[in-house]
């Protein structure tokens, strides 16, 4: 065994030894088999239940029922009453009495439409002599008397044979589903790679994070910290042993999942689908590691369990409602980006023919999917880094300048990706990515403030250097941007909407910075909501300039001049008093 | 394992320090005590002791061996070392002692066949052997922090380090715990522990150090301290047969200070500070019998490290 993985097998076996101490371990394979046979009897169920055909039909996994009956020239009963109706149906037919039964009837005029064609000349200029003349017997036949109305036929004299072989008079049976063996593992391999998914993407980040609040508000992690487990084995083994009991229970559909991935043929994108689901798991756990350890402190590993959960069921919600609807010119880039969502799109793909249709995941192409993917797996090493040094409480930032530009650059690539197709314009596709790229580019700059377990009275909080840094992270974007987007209305930019961005900015990073090193009070918070409020307005405003061009500077210009002054004020006093609370609370500035 | 505080100081809010300007050494081998009221700064230097909590300034060594000032020095080999039971370490409530201690055994690294035999060792040391399958939230308070200090020692440590280890234990418990730590000692493990309960610590400490409003007030060797403050602070005990009353009054006019007074057998016994060392003892007890008191013995009473701590403190509290 090399040092590194030894390293990584003296983190893990303390966490996966109390995992599956006692019972825990017999109920985990106690679940695998559970899970097992809920995908077995699940797929089971999808692939042969006349109560799943619907959605067999949806998935184009079988042809509708009723294009089924015309092409077999056949009535399908689900029950033996429906059966023996239909048999009477079709014995009153063949006495000429008549269709009394809709599907009947239907079926039957599909026939006649088809016999009466070969009159039209459709089938004759194609089919044998004694078959135009069988078929124009026929559409004289008394059962084609009757007013059937029209239907669309299948245009095939193979198929106007069987109906004359049948004298027009349709065979009933009993329905069975059409789904071979492979089919049928298929369906099995889909429900058990749902399970695998649920359980990756929200079972193990939930449980992880349930974990972790519990250790902190119950001040077990501290006892941790003392022993031979470096911050970062803390952070692996933690997590390692809820992972354990999950991977148990999830072995039995792991495996199903890959012999139904094998059977659809798609092995290809059951590995991807597979890959995809890893990083955005592993991405999930860290995060909700990261939450649980901020907010276990000050609330109950219930409240935290809740946050949690509510975030986590959006997430999957979001992303499995953007995979099925196809990932479409708005949605495609998301669906790469949001963690679970390319996991579902990959699962259709491996199961679901309904993927295969034109269209569907166009927009969401492999190059996207595997940026999107790759990105998370980065983001999830660094948070563990993250974690890591939160474990430690060391007063230097939670990540190093050359870890944070990783993750502004991952991360911006990230926004562009999510960025619709369609949008193809310098501003629009800048405004957008910028948009996107905010909001984690604060946690960024978060992770850069240097605070640990130092009180704030004695931080050094290098004001100029994190802005600088803040600043060339915007820059990084707007190269990446300036890289991939067409620049012909690069010259068209106003200047004035610019500024207002670059206000809104600014304030923003002030803001992280503000809030990540100093305390705030009641007030305070208060006071942030506000200028929070203005500074999204100011990119609102910021952005409209820049995509018009043609805006004013001065918004409120055709406002009262009381309304002016008080957006005057704003502007100076929102970043002001920002700077004149990282002051007052007694940290150095630099 | 030797160890040496180096301006040693810690600040939570940046205005008041938990405790600042330490500056012990402690020798290999020896057990010693921390003194001091309730948020003195003792929980807070132990876990800057115990590499659990990053120092405001200064450092601690070990065996020669330091982190940058500022920084706790959390290398695996040092802490391998260390044992430490921090102030109000929670259990695991679902977890039995067993399964208790071999997740804490694992974090040590011990060798599997290592860590089975170390924990039927410290279950059967701390008398839990018959509870090893109970889980912890079943445990009484007393069993369940003689299991938190059996896995401070089950790796064996050359360090351990106990904050308030005596709290829950009843009589018998703290008396094997003596026991227990005099045995761990003798084997060339330091001792660091702190406690309120003086007298836990009066016979087992080789050197205290007294902790007052985050600083160290007097440390040093019990036997030192004790002499060294007691100059100032003759106590001794009179048995009287007869003659109470006009001892009372002999005493009220001298700058004597009766301590109690009890009977004890038929007669009074009466403790007595008497300052001004034994010569003044001596011209006391000349008046006494001048007087008529019937003396029938007298005793000088050794000062105890709480007699010491008494003097030295007004148990101010940060």
């Amino acid at each position: 065994m090399t040092p590194r993985l030894s390293e990584l097998r003296a983190a893990c076996l303390p966490f996966v030894t109390r995992s599956l101490r006692g019972q825990r371990r017999r109920l985990a394979w106690a679940a695998a088999v559970v899970l097992s046979l809920v995908s077995l009897l699940g797929g089971l169920w999808l692939a042969h239940s006349i109560g799943a055909r619907p959605l067999r039909t949806d998935l184009r996994w079988e042809t509708a029922l009723h294009e089924r009956e015309v092409r077999s020239y056949t009535v399908y009963a689900d029950t033996e009453a429906e059966e023996r109706h239909l048999r009477r149906a079709v014995d009153r037919l063949a006495r000429g009495e008549g269709a009394s039964d809709g599907r009947v009837r239907r079926v039957v005029a599909a026939g006649c439409s088809a016999m009466t064609s070969f009159g039209d000349g459709g089938y004759a200029q194609r089919a044998e002599p004694d078959l135009v003349e069988a078929a124009q017997r026929a559409a004289s036949s008394p059962i084609c008397r009757h007013d059937l109305g029209s239907i669309a036929v299948p245009d095939d004299p193979e198929w106007a044979r069987l109906v004359l072989d049948h004298d027009l008079v349709p065979q009933v049976r009993r329905y069975t589903s059409p789904l071979g063996i492979a089919a049928t593992l298929t369906a099995i391999g889909m429900i058990a790679g749902a399970i695998v998914g649920l359980g990756l993407l929200i079972l193990a980040p939930l449980l992880i994070g349930l974990q972790m609040a519990q250790e902190v508000h119950d001040n077990t992690l501290q006892p941790l910290t003392g022993t031979a487990l470096t911050a970062r084995h803390l952070a692996v083994g933690l997590a390692s042993g809820p992972l354990a009991a999950i991977a148990i229970a999830l072995s039995g559909p792991l495996v199903l999942w890959g012999i139904g991935a094998v059977a659809s043929g798609h092995v290809g994108a059951a590995a991807a689908s597979l890959v995809s689901v890893v990083a955005a798991s592993a991405l999930l756990v860290v995060t909700a590691q990261l939450v649980a350890m901020t907010l276990g402190r000050q609330r109950s590993p219930g409240i935290v369990t809740i946050v949690l959960a509510a975030a986590l069921g959006a997430i999957a919600l979001a992303g499995i409602a953007l995979a099925l609807e196809g990932g479409g010119r708005s949605t495609g880039g998301l669906v790469a980006t949001l963690p679970g969502s390319a996991s579902v799109l990959t699962w259709m793909r491996t199961f679901a023919p309904l993927s295969s249709i034109a269209g569907f995941g166009a927009h969401t192409p492999v190059m996207r999917i595997v940026l999107g993917t790759g990105g998370m797996l980065v983001l999830a090493g660094l948070g563990t880094l993250v974690m890591e040094r939160k474990i430690l409480a060391r007063s230097d930032g939670l990540l190093s300048r050359l870890e944070a530009t990783i993750a502004t650059v991952v991360l911006a690539a990230m926004a562009l990706v999510a960025v619709p197709r369609r949008v193809d314009e310098f501003s629009d596709v800048y405004l957008l990515s910028l948009f996107a790229l905010l909001g984690p580019l604060q946690v960024v700059l978060m992770a850069r403030v240097p605070v640990g377990s130092l009180p704030p009275k004695l931080r050094t909080i290098p004001l100029t250097r994190l802005l600088a840094e803040y600043g060339v992270a915007l820059s990084i974007h707007l190269l990446m941007v300036l890289c991939v987007a067409p620049t012909s209305n690069l010259g068209e930019l106003s200047l004035g909407g610019v500024l207002h961005l670059g206000w809104a900015v600014l304030v923003l990073g002030l803001m992280t910075v503000r809030g990540m090193a100093t305390p705030t009070s009641v007030a305070a918070r208060l006071w942030f909501g506000i200028v929070l409020v203005a500074a999204f307005a100011e990119f609102g405003i910021g952005a409209a300039l820049v995509a018009d061009g043609n805006g004013s500077v001065f918004p409120m210009w055709h406002a009262p001049p009381l309304a002016g002054l008080v957006y005057i004020a704003m502007l100076v006093w929102g970043p002001w008093s920002l700077l004149r609370g990282l002051r007052r609370c007694g940290a150095t500035i630099t | 394992m030797h160890l040496a505080l180096d301006n040693l100081g810690k600040t939570y809010d940046g205005d008041a320090w938990a405790i600042r300007g330490v500056d012990l050494t402690i020798a290999s081998g020896s057990i010693f005590g921390l003194i001091g009221p309730n948020g003195a700064g003792k929980s807070t230097a132990l876990r800057m002791i115990a590499t659990v909590m990053d120092p405001t300034e200064g450092r601690v060594s070990y065996d020669g061996q330091a982190a940058p000032a500022g920084h706790a020095l959390t290398t695996t080999e040092v802490r391998r070392r260390i044992g430490f039971l921090g102030d109000g370490n929670p259990l695991y409530k679902q977890m039995t002692p067993a399964e208790y201690l071999r997740l804490y055994g694992q974090c040590f690294r011990l060798d599997p066949a290592e860590l089975e035999s170390a924990i039927e060792r410290v279950l059967a040391t701390f008398d839990l052997t018959a509870k090893a399958s109970t889980p912890a939230g079943e445990l009484s308070k007393g069993m369940r922090q003689r299991l938190l200090i059996a896995r401070c020692l089950l790796h064996e440590p050359d360090l351990l380090i106990l904050d308030e280890p005596a709290d829950g234990l009843d009589p018998r418990g703290r008396s094997d715990l003596r026991r227990i730590l005099r045995q761990v000692n003798a084997d060339g493990t330091t001792v660091i522990i702190s406690s309120h309960i003086l007298r836990e610590l009066d016979d087992l400490c080789d050197q205290v150090a007294i902790v007052q409003r985050g600083r160290i007030v007097v440390d040093g060797e019990v036997d030192d301290l004790i002499d060294r403050y007691d100059v100032s602070r003759y106590v001794y005990r009179l048995r009287l047969l007869a003659g109470v009353d006009e001892a009372h009054t002999i005493l009220g006019r001298t700058r004597s200070l009766v301590q109690d007074s009890a009977e004890v057998d038929g007669a009074t016994e009466l403790t007595l500070q008497v300052p001004g060392g034994e010569s003044a003892m001596a011209d006391l007890l000349t008046q006494l019998c001048a007087a008529g008191v019937r003396v029938c013995s007298v005793g000088r009473i050794r000062s105890r490290l709480e007699d010491v701590y008494d003097h030295l403190s007004a148990d101010h509290v940060n």
